[in-house]
């Protein structure tokens, strides 16, 4: 919860409020008089006069009587507005925890201590104090921060017995910008298990752990005490079994995702039903669908959700909008601004510097800058701005060419792809062509120095016209092609089709349904086959989508809009045209050579298991003693990366095992238990039903005879010890798909470093390759369990699909 | 015509402005669909624009979404709608017909952003973009290095006025009591409350809990700034310096019959007496209040004061019948019957509810805290047993183990389910219940009533755990197997929770009742499934507080008004 609002700075001192007067405790004995006796005249004046500190707007005219423009109207009334929809997408977000609950952390009590969104805007160039990272006690600049993670998050206590995902994440984030701003600062990250969620995140933890030195302890954090002369902060925690105190300047805490304020009275106008912590309810196999029909969910308010999961959501639940209202779409409108009146000449030419984008390119000076271009004779005006791209700082610069009647702007540093239009649209108002505008990008370039950067904009300044950045109308082919008849791409595919267009789905084996037709059971869907073959049903019955099985993609040419693709269907060629490309190839289960897997018959895997625990001869019932060995092929040098559905598979057959047999020994071996949101719930059910997680340092071995024996380093008391096993469960990790090279040099797109696709921004662009008319989605994407498959494929389908549409107005 | 008609099938409405709303309007907004995005801050860009940078690509979050922002503002097909939130949302035709409500900003279009107004403005609350860190102005481009960047001024309802259920204006009332204006406090109290010294005291008042003072230190005593006002009138009325005031002349024809003299039915009378209308109260008990009367002890609600305030509704012209329940001899149904053109029913919860123990029917000794509170309430101070044991946690457990206590009984112990955390009763009545000597003991429950002769001689019980939340957010509270325990006790008080008691209804009255045998109404108007009776007050939501049964009143008698005008 943000901060309160409204209050004003008190002009009376922080008064405790007015006692009144109580009947005493011998006085009420054996009567009925009245307790509490009510204020006297003078303490209710005083106590009154507590509130008149405390305002908003009193409407004292002072800002009326300032206003030149007469722009102010005290009385405005409220507005009713009436609007006729045919779908409704919610995505209010969500709300901070309020870190005021946890006042044992220091939060409220101390100056020092603050949440990780005010480390957020105390960083931020447009924050308080202009992104000079400093403790609110005293603007010192701190050299010991603490990161308190999981204040509101995992928590039975407070209601939040949940993960909040992008905590760990962000954490990293800060601590790794933290450093870069003050050069020696040593950051500790107090933790319970770690949990970088999202694509190239354990890298990124890794790098942070290994090569950046930030520290990262797992411990419970017990209370924070301040000292009292330097306002630093005294930690207590309890790691390793012992107790422990460290001092530290500046303590931010973490907190968590929470649903938000308002989610009850959306759900009660709209009758989406809410989780049991508020959230909106969905499904796996239906992330982007409420409980009522015609009402799509995105972003938080279905669980916690970071930047890059809410984009794909938002773009999903368009897709499903797209889909349920197709017949009903309006006219294509273009996205791009008007042309202007062509200008000439290179000798008007504007350049404007962005203030923040030099703040943020720490290593540029903006007066090595100035000089330069007071030397060149074709500028003839230059100037800072702030925020150039937004609606405060446009008026100066249109203002500005108007003025000096420039012909051509330069605008550094900025984003060429996406501020583009935006500056051709702005600049085409005040009668610039949209060829005269150009921008200096350093985003490519990684830091960029004075000399590189003079380098650049001399370039931008002299350069020919730039190309008009529309794309021309031309034919559009409204066919998609979906490489891949998984659950991905059967979603992409139906998606597709809802929408009113063709679709081609190329699956390599002889049935759709791809890895999900292994799962028999699920922890948050009772009947995932029956989902999967329903959902195979729809596609083999849809008459837009034709299915093409045993098949296999071998070329593709043209550009977006007009590709022709030959694939070879059951040996025989066949060429396909098409407007758009979905790769849904999934990725593999990793196959263990460890452990004595495939030699000894006791060592199986999560999914042998699985299949032996549906089977009515399971004869698991009669083992004593079941480990379960986490991150096989995960986390390793070879595959570094978390594989995401270990752990809940390993907790889902684990319940599973307890349930017909809770006599049997269930040991989790792991390094981390990674269940994000509301998976926690089983996490917390499998403690309670007496599976065993054993934190591991180091990697464990395991060794025949009567019983299998698995030795390894308990990771909190620091032995060695040895379990002893009837059965040894391989929690295979997820590989990319064997033929990806294949695909990728096929596509001209290109790989990750694990081997998985590489879309074309991590964090904005999460389903589209910078390739245009290439989309991608699932695990050829990387590893994700059933509902962000889902989510993601739906968000590829919309993206497709914005190419189709272009084909029908033509 | 048509063409329209097949164009508002094509809009889409979103509701939150952050990422996710902005990249779902530009995606359907590209597609052909025309877009509604709605924010209930005044400015779009949701935490996103609060960020410094966007993980994993590392780039600043503001020149991230900035480009979205204008992409949104420039597109054709995209209305944004800010400083508004989802106030109807009805189904028609396959679509949705959607009403919003749109916060005035109060500076319009002709702003040039120049910034003047900041430079003057006296208020200066948090900043609450960048999270309190620092004080922004009353007027200002709130949160808006955003689109739309204007400049706006917040001057919403004030949040305890916003909290409390019948919105009384209560930075005005105490604005005034701050200046000694008293009595003009009191009439600003009196526009929405009109049980002001009642209130003054058991209100739990939610407005405090929401006060912002209570972010610096504490917040605004209001309640008992409320009782003080109330109070000081009732006293100069007794020395006869202030007179009733004449009461409103009856200018409507029809005639209105209220059931049950409680907080609602009381709002019911003063609200429609007000409007000139002829009101009546059908009282079963001897004295009026209801619950106030029957269920609140005297020292925490003395009866001077119900009866002073009371008699300030009869002086509006309210006729109450004490002694009068409605029942065989005189049905709802002869209330219209005798003219009567609407009925009121606030009977309030009177029955309280079984614990579902072995042994609770069966001793002398066990006494339900509706019955003990009404019995000592009307009078009967007879020492009612020597160990008290009370089972509950809400307000009557505490009201019935204080009482007990004044009544001399030697020991008086509370035994609640949960933990002090979830206790529903007023957290200073707890602690003064605790002063007094009233012991409590948490997670702990009755298994079986123990008696001998036909006398309660105690209790078993077991250890509860507190387990997950269920459904309603609360933690369930879990028996621990094999932690029974004995407590003796020679009177037990179970004060669970309550239920209407509708015995008093004759066969085929015709009214929903829903499983709690509470009466099911439309909650807009109030109005039962037959027309011109309406209910509210505990008797629609079961146990609930005295203001909330106020708001009802206010709600029902609104909507008996424009009934009989129709």
């Amino acid at each position: 919860m943000k901060k309160k609002k409204f209050i004003a700075s008190f002009s009376d001192i922080p008064t405790r409020r007015q006692k009144m007067p109580h009947l005493s405790l011998e006085e009420r004995r054996l009567n009925f008089r009245e307790v509490e006796l009510g204020f006297t005249e003078e303490l209710a004046i005083a106590e009154a006069r507590r509130c008149l500190s405390c305002r908003r707007c009193i409407g004292c005219g002072l800002c009326l009587a300032e206003c030149d423009q007469k722009a102010i109207v005290y009385d405005e009334a409220p507005e009713t507005i009436k609007l006729a929809v045919g779908a409704i997408i919610l995505a209010p977000g969500f709300d901070e925890f309020d870190a005021n609950r946890k006042r044992d952390l220091g939060y409220g009590k101390y100056f020092n201590v603050i949440t990780s969104i005010e480390l957020e805007r105390t960083m931020s160039p447009t924050g308080p104090y202009g992104g000079i990272v400093m403790r609110p006690y005293d603007g010192e600049v701190p050299s010991r921060i603490a990161f308190v993670q999981c204040v509101g998050s995992r928590e039975e206590g407070i209601g939040a017995n949940y993960c909040s995902n992008v905590c760990c994440m962000h954490a990293l984030k800060q601590a790794i910008s933290a450093q870069e701003r003050i050069p020696g600062l040593r950051v500790k990250v107090f933790h319970r298990d770690i949990r970088p969620y999202g694509k190239g995140s354990d890298a990124y933890y890794l790098r942070a752990k290994d090569e950046l030195g930030i520290e990262f302890v797992r411990a419970e954090v017990a209370g924070a005490e301040q000292d009292e002369a330097t306002g630093n902060i005294q930690l207590k925690y309890r790691a390793n079994g012992q107790e422990a105190r460290e001092e530290f300047d500046l303590v931010v805490l973490s907190v968590g995702l929470q649903a938000p304020r308002d989610a009850r009275a959306i759900s009660r106008r709209t009758r989406v039903r809410l989780n049991k912590y508020s959230f909106c309810s969905t499904g796996p196999f239906s992330p982007l669908a409420s409980t009522e029909g015609g009402v799509f969910v995105a972003g938080a308010f279905s669980g916690p959700k970071g930047i890059c999961q809410s984009i794909v959501q938002a773009s999903g639940a368009a897709s499903k909008v797209a889909g349920l209202l197709s017949e009903k779409r309006g006219e294509i409108a273009s996205r791009e601004g008007g042309g202007g009146a062509p200008g000439e000449g290179k000798e008007g030419v504007g350049v404007f510097l962005c203030q923040y984008g030099l703040e943020t390119n720490g290593g540029l000076k903006a007066n090595e800058l100035k000089g330069f271009l007071s030397s060149l004779a074709q500028v003839k005006y230059w100037g800072e701005a702030l925020f150039c791209c937004l609606k405060l700082g446009k008026e100066g610069i249109q203002r500005a060419v108007r003025q000096e009647g420039l012909t051509r702007v330069v605008v550094l540093p900025c984003y060429r792809k996406t501020h583009l239009p935006l500056f051709q649209a702005m600049l085409s108002e005040a009668g610039l062509a949209s060829g005269q505008v150009e921008i200096v990008d350093f985003s490519g370039d990684g830091r960029v120095d004075g000399q590189k950067a003079l380098r650049l904009l001399e370039e931008a300044i002299v350069r020919e016209k730039t190309p008009p950045s529309g794309r021309e109308a031309k034919e559009v082919t409204p066919v998609a092609l979906v490489l891949g008849g998984g659950i991905s791409g059967m979603t992409a595919a139906l998606d597709i089709a809802a929408q009113g267009f063709n679709v081609h789905l190329v699956e390599k084996a002889e049935e759709l349904g791809g890895n999900l037709r292994k799962i028999r059971y699920s922890l948050f869907e009772e009947n995932p086959q029956g989902r999967v073959n329903a959902l195979m049903a729809a596609v083999e019955g849809n008459e837009r989508i034709s299915v093409h099985k045993n098949s296999t993609f071998s070329r593709i040419e043209g550009e977006v809009g007009a590709f022709r693709s030959l694939i070879s269907i059951d040996g025989k060629e066949e060429t396909i045209e098409h407007g758009v490309l979905i790769l849904a190839t999934g990725g593999a289960e990793y196959r263990p050579t460890e452990y004595l897997y495939g030699e000894d018959e006791r060592v199986i895997t999560q999914r042998e298991l699985e299949e032996r625990l549906i089977s009515p001869q399971s004869s698991v019932s009669s083992l004593q003693s079941i480990v379960m060995i986490q991150c096989i092929g995960s986390r390793n040098k070879e595959h570094p990366y978390c594989s995401r559905i270990c752990c809940p598979r390993a907790i889902k057959n684990a319940l599973k095992i307890k349930e017909s047999s809770p006599e049997t020994s269930v040991y989790i071996l792991h390094r981390d238990i990674r269940v994000y949101d509301f998976c926690e719930d089983f996490y917390s059910e499998a403690l309670e039903r007496g599976v065993q997680f054993i934190r591991m340092e180091g990697d464990p071995s395991v060794k025949d005879g009567e019983k299998l024996t698995v030795s390894l380093v308990d990771g909190i008391i620091r032995e060695k010890i040895d379990l002893h096993a009837d059965l040894v469960v391989l929690s295979a990790g997820v590989v990319p798909g064997p033929n990806n090279p294949e695909i990728a040099e096929l596509l001209g797109i290109p790989l990750d470093d694990y081997g998985f696709f590489q879309e074309a921004d991590s964090s904005l662009r999460p389903v589209e390759f910078e390739r245009e008319g290439f989309f991608l989605c699932g695990l050829a994407h990387s590893p994700m369990p059933v509902d962000e498959c889902v989510a993601q494929a739906s968000a590829a389908a919309g993206k497709a699909c914005l190419v189709l549409v272009q084909g029908r107005s033509v | 015509m048509t063409e329209k008609s097949k164009n508002e099938g094509g809009n889409v409405l979103i509701v939150g402005g952050g990422i996710a709303g902005i990249e779902a309007a530009l995606d359907l907004a590209q597609a052909g669909f025309q877009v509604f995005l709605l924010d209930k801050s005044p400015a779009v860009g949701g935490t996103m624009a609060q960020l410094d940078r966007v993980f994993p690509n590392q780039g600043p979050a503001l020149c991230q979404i900035s480009a979205k922002l204008d992409a949104i503002s420039r597109h054709p097909n995209i209305r944004i709608i800010t400083n508004a939130n989802l106030e109807r949302v009805k189904r028609v035709n396959g679509g949705f017909e959607i009403t919003v409500r749109k916060e005035p900003l109060r500076v319009n279009e002709k702003c040039d952003g120049c910034a003047a107004c900041v430079a003057v403005c006296p208020i200066k609350p948090y900043d609450t973009y960048n999270e309190g860190l620092m004080l922004r102005t009353a007027i200002d481009i709130q949160n808006s290095r955003y689109y739309p960047a204007l400049y706006n001024i917040e001057k919403e309802t004030p949040i305890c006025q916003e909290t409390c259920p019948v919105h009384i204006d209560i930075r005005r009332y105490v604005g005034l009591i701050a200046e000694g204006r008293f009595d003009q406090a009191l009439a600003v109290i009196r526009e929405r409350n009109p049980l002001p010294a009642i209130c003054g005291r058991v209100c739990n008042h939610p407005c405090e809990s929401a006060c912002n003072r209570g972010a610096q230190d504490e917040p605004i005593a209001i309640d008992a700034l409320k009782r003080f006002v109330a109070d000081y009138e009732l006293k100069l009325r007794k020395e006869g310096k202030v007179p009733y005031s004449k009461a409103p002349r009856k200018t409507k024809k029809a005639r209105v019959a209220i059931v049950g003299a409680g907080p609602a039915g009381l709002t019911v009378g003063y609200d429609l007496a007000l409007r000139g209308y002829e009101a009546t109260i059908f009282e079963a008990a001897p004295v009026p209040g209801g619950m106030l009367y029957l269920g609140i002890p005297e020292y925490r609600l003395p009866r001077d004061i119900i009866e002073a305030e009371v008699d300030y509704i009869k002086n509006l012209g309210v006729e109450i019948r004490l002694s009068t329940p409605i029942g065989p001899d005189l049905t709802i149904d002869d209330l219209f019957k005798q003219g009567h053109k609407a009925v009121f029913i606030g009977i309030g919860a009177h029955r309280g509810l079984k614990l579902k123990v072995p042994g609770e029917d069966d001793f002398e000794g066990f006494l339900d805290c509706i019955v003990f509170l009404r019995r000592v309430n009307l009078g009967d101070t007879t020492k009612p047993g020597r160990k008290v044991v009370v089972i509950g946690g809400g307000n009557s457990a505490i009201d019935s183990a204080r009482t007990a206590l004044r009544l001399g009984c030697e020991e008086v112990s509370i035994l609640y389910r949960r933990s002090r955390r979830e206790m529903p009763a007023n957290p200073w009545e707890i602690e003064e219940a605790e002063r007094e000597g009233v012991k409590i003991h948490y997670l702990a429950a009755p298994v079986k009533i123990l008696g001998q002769n036909g006398k309660v001689t105690g209790m078993l019980c077991t250890k509860m755990v507190l387990g997950k939340l269920d459904a309603s957010g609360r933690r369930t509270p879990i028996p621990i197997e094999g932690s029974e325990f004995e407590v003796e006790a020679d009177l037990i008080i179970p004060a669970i929770s309550q239920e209407p008691d509708i015995s008093f209804l004759h066969e085929g009255h015709g009214l929903e009742i829903s499983k709690w045998n509470s009466f099911i109404i439309d909650e807009r108007t109030m109005a039962t499934n037959r027309p011109g009776i309406f209910a509210g007050g505990d008797a629609v939501t079961g146990p609930s507080t005295v203001i909330e049964a106020i708001a009802a009143g206010h709600r029902a008698a609104d909507s008996i008004d424009k009934f009989l005008k129709d």
